[in-house]
């Protein structure tokens, strides 16, 4: 029992295998217990594949079968989902189903070309309906420049002479003497022509306005997407200072002396983000793993721009191993999501391909947003892990916390702009499963396992060496799960040995021991996961308040500012005032005493002046008053006839 | 990216309260109509809404002399016809901001079966529904939406039936999308709701609580004097978006409840489902009317 717990703890420590120790796991041979139950994915209904349908939309196929089959028979249904699995298995191309499905469109599967489709097929989408609405608001203000343009002519002398007269009745009417019908035109409307430069200057804007380039910007480097961008800037500036302009030429507006020297100083100023995004947009695809120095400076600069440029960087191989120094798994996407993140300004999705559909909402609004978003995302089918399917890969890794989801959207309110929504428990350090086996007693056998990045290693085959199963005689109380081991401190005594349950392609049950420096880099994830955790939890900034308005004097005060309703000042009660917010502009008190009462710039009531009436008109007033905020407080002058009574009826508004 | 909308806001324009008052209200003191003006004089000036680009349009009824005390476009219109007027302007004049101001007899008798079908037309306009639960202006008779047992010149025993509830109603039909109510003695919670319902894109319908100090002065004296019988949606975490919550809230008048009972921004407009797609240049009306005289043949003399 000793001889094997060191047996165990010497594999554990170095890596290395010692005689009659545990036994070494060959690439490929076992999974990770879990994912045993998924390995026939095409017997399962789940998101894949996805239905990119022509009209846009993005739609899971089971969805779509289901909405389908909605009051059909059990013979319909039974056929449906045949054929349903017939297309997941492969085996069919295309729907050919008992029931016509509510949209159609290409089938996408989790492969390693999903992120690309997903996202440039959101994007068209998207970028067509833009495209089409600038064109509809472009062609409907030249239409109205050349109707300015169209009405100067039928007012000119050229518009209005017998020959032009003539055309526009075709040339089918005699009877007509357009002789004098252009004489007589002339005589009774004088020419006034437009002005020479504002007829320059509407024919310019008319030439100007058709110049846009649609596109589609699409790119798969950073470097030519930027130089694109810079070559079409200049073009952009100049649309967008000629919409400016036909905008208010179009609404007589365009006033020369002011507008002129405006439009001739601003430059790229003009194009805030928000502007830009009315404009055809850029899509640049890059393969994560080619993002080297000089890449990722380019990429930094187009996201800092503010050009309105959607980045999908896709990551195959997030196991691939530093050649220096620590593994550094998921190293590079984590700096670049981490870059983004650090301008603040730019949207940032992460997330794997597994995920992409739950996540589609985020996807759009990323794409929605004005200014730069970023997108990486996970393919899982590029590492080394034999038969298991790339979904299972990044759904594995989206689990295990390897590959977590994120997104920070800079236009979300204050402390809902970072959102781990989309991975799997997000509150909790790693996602807990429940595994059912059968023990040796043929007993069913339920316990929680954690999903760790040690077993999303185990899914990999260059990493077999950093497990070692230990056959069922020679486990002991010396194993844990690794959960309790990066539960607990790293500097803490090695009194334990980690495992992790594998299953073999018989899916029995293994517990293999993982190498301390797989543990390590567990750790570290757990690390990164935590500080993502943080960044939600995060109080937002607290607003510093602002300073209360100094609560208006009781009486002869100026207007008071716009209402904005406080806690109650403390009042004296001897002194009348009035509760200027609540008052519901009844007109009661002014018709009184219109010196005494007056409205301010909202129109609500307030004391003007005290010495401009008697105590009568405020007790009058008071009781007027259709909400009973009118508090008329003591009388100022003791020699007013009648106060005794008039006291007394204040009193109920003090 | 719209018509309207310009890339760049050159100089702002600023206006005060003063530029849309148009006239001195003839209604009486202590009138809840007043409380209602203040609040869209001051969204106005607020919304910085130029007048010139804006209009108000009203039947007939206290609450239809409205557009008389707006210094901006105005159409007085007749008994129960204020949304088909505004309906017209809109569908003419897109660039408008169009108001309706309605009493409840003008809107929920006369006016009904427009009302209804404005409603499902849902096109883009603020709806004001005045309701003090009386005919005013004729002095004191019942009207749909007088509670049961209302004495007034035409019911002198009571009136007979339940009252019409405009909420409800409202909420019943088809394509409805933004449904508020408010009562004129809380000027903050009017001025909040009648500022959304302009924010709202689509018919945004406000059912407006105000007082007739004249025919039934002590009608809502109870629940002024207490606040609790007020129950106030923005702070009650009610969603807006379920309409079914918004129907149970509807129904109740007991506490009153104010702030936006429903909205749902995706309802299309329908002035944007009728919006032609062709341009309407010069060079299209000229095709247009020439194909139109290319049907007369005139006979050789």
């Amino acid at each position: 029992m000793h001889a094997d717990f060191q047996a165990q703890l010497a594999f554990h420590l170095t890596g290395r295998k010692i005689a009659e120790g545990p036994q070494p796991v060959a690439a490929f041979e076992m999974i990770p217990a879990l994912l045993a139950r998924y390995r026939d994915l095409a017997a399962l209904r789940y998101d894949f594949p996805l239905v990119l349908a022509k009209d846009g939309g993005i739609h899971s196929l089971s969805t779509l079968v289901d909405e389908s089959l909605k009051d059909q028979d059990d013979k319909t249904r039974k056929l449906a989902l045949k054929h349903e699995r017939e297309i997941r298995a492969g085996s069919a191309k295309a729907w050919n189903g008992p029931v016509p499905l509510a949209a159609d469109g290409e089938l996408a599967d989790c492969d390693a070309r999903l992120p690309g489709r997903f996202v440039a097929h959101a994007w068209r989408t998207l970028e067509e309906k833009k495209a089409a609405a600038l064109r509809e608001s472009i062609e409907r203000l030249a239409a109205k420049l050349s109707d300015i343009l169209a009405a100067d002519l039928g007012r000119s002398d050229e518009g209005r002479s017998a020959q032009t007269l003539r055309a526009s009745f075709a040339g089918r009417d005699d009877s007509i003497d357009f002789e004098a019908l252009s004489g007589l035109l002339k005589r009774a409307l004088p020419a006034r022509p437009l002005p020479a430069s504002r007829r320059r200057r509407i024919e310019s804007l008319l030439k100007r306005l058709a110049t846009l380039d649609f596109g589609p910007f699409v790119f798969d480097n950073c470097a030519e997407a930027l130089a694109a961008y810079r070559a079409r800037l200049p073009q952009l500036i100049a649309l967008s200072k000629a919409i400016a302009a036909a905008r208010l030429e179009a609404a007589g507006e365009y006033v020369e002396a002011r507008h002129d020297p405006f439009f001739e100083a601003c430059g790229a100023s003009l194009l805030a983000a928000e502007g830009l995004a009315d404009f055809p947009g850029t899509l640049v695809q890059v393969d994560g793993a080619e993002l080297g120095m000089a890449h990722n400076a380019q990429l930094a600069e187009m996201l800092a721009l503010g050009m309105p440029v959607k980045v999908l960087a896709q990551f195959d191989d997030i196991l691939h191993r530093s050649p220096v120094g620590r593994p550094g798994f998921g190293m590079r996407s984590h700096a670049i999501a981490g870059m983004a993140l650090g301008l603040q300004g730019v949207y940032v999705l992460q997330c794997c391909a597994s995920s992409l559909y739950e996540l589609r909402e985020e996807v759009r609004k990323g794409l929605q947003f004005p200014g730069a978003a970023l997108f990486s995302v996970f393919s899982g089918a590029g590492g080394e892990s034999g038969r298991l399917p790339a979904y299972l890969v990044s759904a594995a890794a989206a689990e295990s916390r390897a590959f977590p989801a994120f997104r920070y959207d800079p236009a979300a309110a204050n402390g809902e702009r970072f959102s781990l929504a989309g991975n799997p428990q997000p509150e909790s350090d790693w996602a807990l499963r429940s595994l059912d086996y059968e023990d040796a007693a043929l007993q069913r056998v339920r316990e929680e396992v954690a999903f760790t990045l040690a077993d999303f290693a185990a899914c990999d085959g260059r990493y077999a060496g950093w497990f070692a199963r230990v056959p069922k005689e020679r486990a002991n109380g010396g194993m844990v799960p690794v959960r309790e081991t990066l539960a607990a401190p790293a500097d803490s005594p090695r009194e334990k040995v980690p495992y992790v349950l594998l299953a073999d392609e018989e899916n029995r049950l293994h517990k293999a021991i993982v190498a301390d420096e797989l543990v390590g880099e567990a750790r570290r994830c757990l690390e990164f996961w935590r500080s993502l955790q943080e960044r939600v939890h995060k109080k937002p900034a607290v607003v510093p308040q602002e300073e209360k308005p100094a609560a208006p004097p009781p009486v002869e005060q100026k207007a008071p500012a716009p209402a904005v309703e406080t806690e109650k000042p403390a009042r004296n009660p001897d002194e009348a005032y009035i509760e200027t917010p609540r008052c519901s502009t009844c007109e009661e008190c002014v018709k009184i005493n219109n010196r005494m009462f007056l409205y301010d710039a909202n129109k609500q009531a307030y004391i003007a002046d005290l010495a401009a009436g008697t105590y009568r008109d405020l007790v009058e007033a008071a009781e007027a008053c259709q909400v009973s905020i009118i508090h008329p407080g003591k009388p100022r002058d003791p020699q007013e006839p009648g106060l005794e009574e008039l006291v007394a009826r204040a009193e109920p508004f003090l | 990216m719209t018509d309207t909308a310009c890339l760049l806001k050159l100089y702002d324009e600023k206006y005060e309260l003063e530029d849309y008052q148009g006239g001195v209200p003839r209604w009486c003191s202590g009138c809840g109509d007043n409380a209602i003006l203040a609040a869209v004089q001051r969204l106005c000036r607020d919304e910085a809404l130029r007048p010139e680009k804006t209009v108000f349009v009203s039947g007939i009824g206290c609450s239809s002399r409205f557009p008389h005390y707006m210094r901006t476009y105005g159409f007085h219109g007749i008994h129960g016809r204020a949304l088909p007027v505004a309906e017209g302007v809109r569908m003419a004049r897109p660039d408008l901001h169009v108001f309706v101001n309605t009493g409840d007899g003008d809107c929920c008798s006369i006016g009904a079966a427009h009302w209804i079908h404005a409603v499902r037309y849902n096109m883009h306009m603020s709806v004001f529904l005045h309701d003090n639960q009386i005919y005013g202006l004729t002095k004191k008779q019942a009207s749909p939406t007088s509670p049961r047992g209302t004495k007034s010149n035409t019911t002198p025993r009571g009136s007979y039936l339940e009252a019409l509830n405009p909420l409800t109603v409202t909420l019943g039909v088809q394509n409805v999308s933004f449904v508020a109510q408010a009562v004129d003695w809380m000027p903050d919670v009017l001025y909040e709701v009648v500022r959304a319902a302009f924010h709202h894109k689509g018919f945004s319908f406000v059912r407006i609580i105000q007082r007739c100090p004249e025919w039934l002065p002590d009608q809502w004296e109870p629940f002024i004097k207490d606040p609790k019988r007020v129950l106030r949606l923005d702070k009650s975490g009610h969603d807006a978006r379920n309409i079914d919550r918004a129907r149970e809230i509807a129904s109740k008048m007991d506490p009153i409840p104010v702030g936006i009972l429903y909205r749902d921004p995706e309802v299309p407009c329908y002035e944007d489902l009728r919006r032609s797609p062709k341009l309407r240049t010069a060079e299209l009306v000229r095709t247009g009317l020439e194909s139109e005289f290319d049907k007369f043949t005139v006979w050789p003399s």
